[in-house]
């Protein structure tokens, strides 16, 4: 156990130094800008007085370090400052919108894990037949395919053609359920392509991989069942290297939010990041981009742990 | 037969081992290929003349996919999209393989706290959601062309950074190297005549993978509106100015996203395809 404690030590203290890391990135990010900040956020036509009442108010005028310091403290109370485009506080904006957007990223990526882990079994199981070369061909398909595109297109069949799903929006679960579902069944479709092909295709391999192997083969000449040889012993060394892939898989559903909430016009998380970018609203996107990197360290920190309860080799080699 | 054509003809057997699918991807590789470079021929429209007489006009025998809101033929800015994804693509994986791939060198090679510096941001910038990060990248390298290349080819370098290290690492420690090292040869050459060669098929086939990825990547930041800048074509904008009009023209909206879906899935396959035709021993590790 106390390697295992160990081991968690050094993980949270690794996920701590990234996050900060990345808070010094996210700080950075208004003066990486080329020109001044604070003149492209108000305004070519503002004049020189409100520019330098706008940079005392953010402290602009202090040392970088001190700026830093102040900015995260204020952070760390909770304090993350007013976005310029919208006017409002961008806490209660996070408030208000990590929920939608998490309503919708958690089932897509559940889903994809079932059904990738399911996917990938059968057609390692069947290798060669003519199920899995449809479903491999099939999850190829899904890899290329433009997710944005695909979105429209089944918005324009079940919502414009066929009227069985609403076209766009979103209804909080809280406040009816069913039509949550209905609103969100697009999103979290059309979110699942990248996840579930990667964890599909890792899991084929892996399994054709364990199948060969040693154990297996004295298993099989032992005279156990097909059955439990493949999912007693096999699937538990097959789905361990998975849980690396679902981290990495954390990180590329934000990329998918970012365009399912676009597509159906979701007030969520992801949305109002792209529209922070498109209108220089700097200090919005400073936080979004420490309040969700922070929350994918945190998701891989758990898998970590998890990885070092059910592979104890990890705690030693630390996953490399 | 010369041993060369023999070596040829092997690498093709196995290329093209997986049948029907590696040949229509070839073609449609090589059409979307002849489209990018010859559209100035193909098509006699501009693909940025605004002509408001023709606003969303149906698809005919003049204009096979129809015009967009501003008169413009789709089919000619599906040409010149062409063009912009793959020049946009091939640029920045090009930057993106050298810069990686030299770091990735230096990191390998050197070791030591030089070393650990660069694997250690590999890590950092990996811990940011890849596309957040490039979004970001793009707004401060500044809406425009060379911005989105240089945020497309930021955006990959941990992938090449890391292959290259992991690369060298192992080659660095084969008993070929260590006899040079301990023959005085000088780390240059080592570098160039034997560590870079050995790592060169490896990275080829990621550089392939990389440009069906690149290409997704740059349509998506286009449809979002912070890639490709009206009025240049790019099939991501295309798609997104197609979907103000899904209820009447939904072929606006089709017609590009196709293109992406086709590109991209001809240039994964045939990077799965160099990949076992190089070293079939990489399959399931790239």
């Amino acid at each position: 156990m106390g390697s295992y404690l160990k081991f968690i030590g050094k993980k949270l203290l690794l996920a701590f130094l990234t996050v900060f890391a990345i808070s010094v990135f996210a700080f950075l990010i208004v003066h990486l800008l080329p020109g001044d900040p604070v003149r492209v956020m108000l305004g070519a036509e503002a004049d020189e007085a409100a520019v330098q009442a706008m940079r005392i108010q953010l402290h602009m005028d202090q040392p970088l370090v001190k700026q830093y310091v102040i900015w995260i403290g204020n952070i760390l109370k909770g304090d993350f400052g007013k976005s310029l485009v919208l006017n409002l506080s961008i806490r209660n904006l996070i408030a208000e919108r990590l929920p939608v957007t998490l309503s919708l990223t958690v089932p897509a990526m559940v889903i994809s894990i079932i059904f990738g882990i399911l996917i990938g079994i059968v057609c390692a199981t069947h290798r060669g037949s003519f199920i899995d070369q449809l479903l491999t061909v099939l999850m190829t398909t899904m890899n290329g395919v433009p997710i944005f595109w695909i979105g429209i297109m089944l918005m324009y069949l079940f919502g414009v053609n066929l009227k069985w799903l609403p076209l766009m929006g979103y209804v909080s679960p809280k406040t009816d359920f069913l039509d949550y579902v209905k609103h969100a069944t697009l999103p979290v479709f059309i979110m699942c392509f990248g996840p579930m092909s990667s964890i599909a295709r890792q899991v084929r391999t892996n399994m054709l991989d364990v199948i060969n192997q040693d154990y297996i083969r004295t298993a099989t000449a032992y005279g156990l069942t097909t059955s439990k040889i493949r999912y007693k012993y096999a699937l538990k060394n097959v789905l361990i290297p998975v849980i690396t892939l679902i981290a990495l898989q954390i990180r590329s559903i934000v990329g998918g939010s970012l365009l399912a909430e676009q597509v159906f016009s979701i007030a969520g998380i992801s949305r109002l990041i792209t529209m922070s970018v498109m209108n220089n609203d700097f200090l919005t996107v400073q936080a979004l981009v420490l309040v969700i990197s922070a929350f994918v360290v945190a998701a891989n920190l758990l898998l970590d742990i998890a990885y070092g309860f059910v592979d104890p080799r990890i705690r030693i080699t630390g996953g490399k | 037969m010369t041993k060369r054509s023999i070596k040829i003809q092997s690498f093709l057997k196995t290329f093209y081992g997986r049948g029907f699918i590696v040949y229509a991807a070839t073609l449609v590789a090589l059409v979307f290929i002849v489209f990018a470079i010859f559209a100035g021929v193909i098509t006699p429209y501009d693909p940025n003349e605004i002509n408001l007489a023709q606003s969303l006009a149906l698809p005919d025998g003049s204009h096979i996919f129809g015009c967009d809101l501003h008169g413009r033929d789709v089919f000619t800015r599906i040409l010149y999209g062409a063009r912009i994804s793959m020049l946009i693509s091939v640029f920045s994986c090009v930057v993106g393989a050298v810069i990686g791939m030299v770091l990735g060198l230096i990191a390998g090679y050197l070791e030591g706290p030089v070393g650990t510096i660069i694997m250690r941001y590999v890590d950092l910038q990996l811990a940011i959601p890849p596309m957040l990060f490039t979004i970001i990248i793009g707004m401060l390298a500044g809406h425009n062309m060379f911005g989105l290349v240089f945020a497309l080819s930021f955006g990959m370098l941990p992938g090449f950074i890391r292959l290259m290290y992991g690369l060298v690492l192992s080659l660095k420690h084969n008993d070929y190297i260590v006899a040079l090292r301990f023959a005085k040869i000088p780390r240059w050459k080592i570098i160039l005549k034997h560590l870079l060669p050995n790592a060169f098929p490896t990275m080829l086939v990621t550089f392939t993978m990389n440009l069906g990825s690149t290409i997704m990547l740059e349509s998506t930041l286009s449809f979002l509106g912070i890639g490709i800048q009206q009025p240049t074509a790019s099939w991501g904008s295309m798609v997104s100015d197609g979907y103000s009009y899904i209820f009447t023209r939904p072929f606006l909206a089709f017609v590009p996203g196709i293109c992406i879906l086709l590109l991209v899935l001809s240039f994964n396959i045939l990077g799965d395809s160099l990949r076992d035709a190089i070293d079939p021993r990489l399959k399931g590790k790239l």
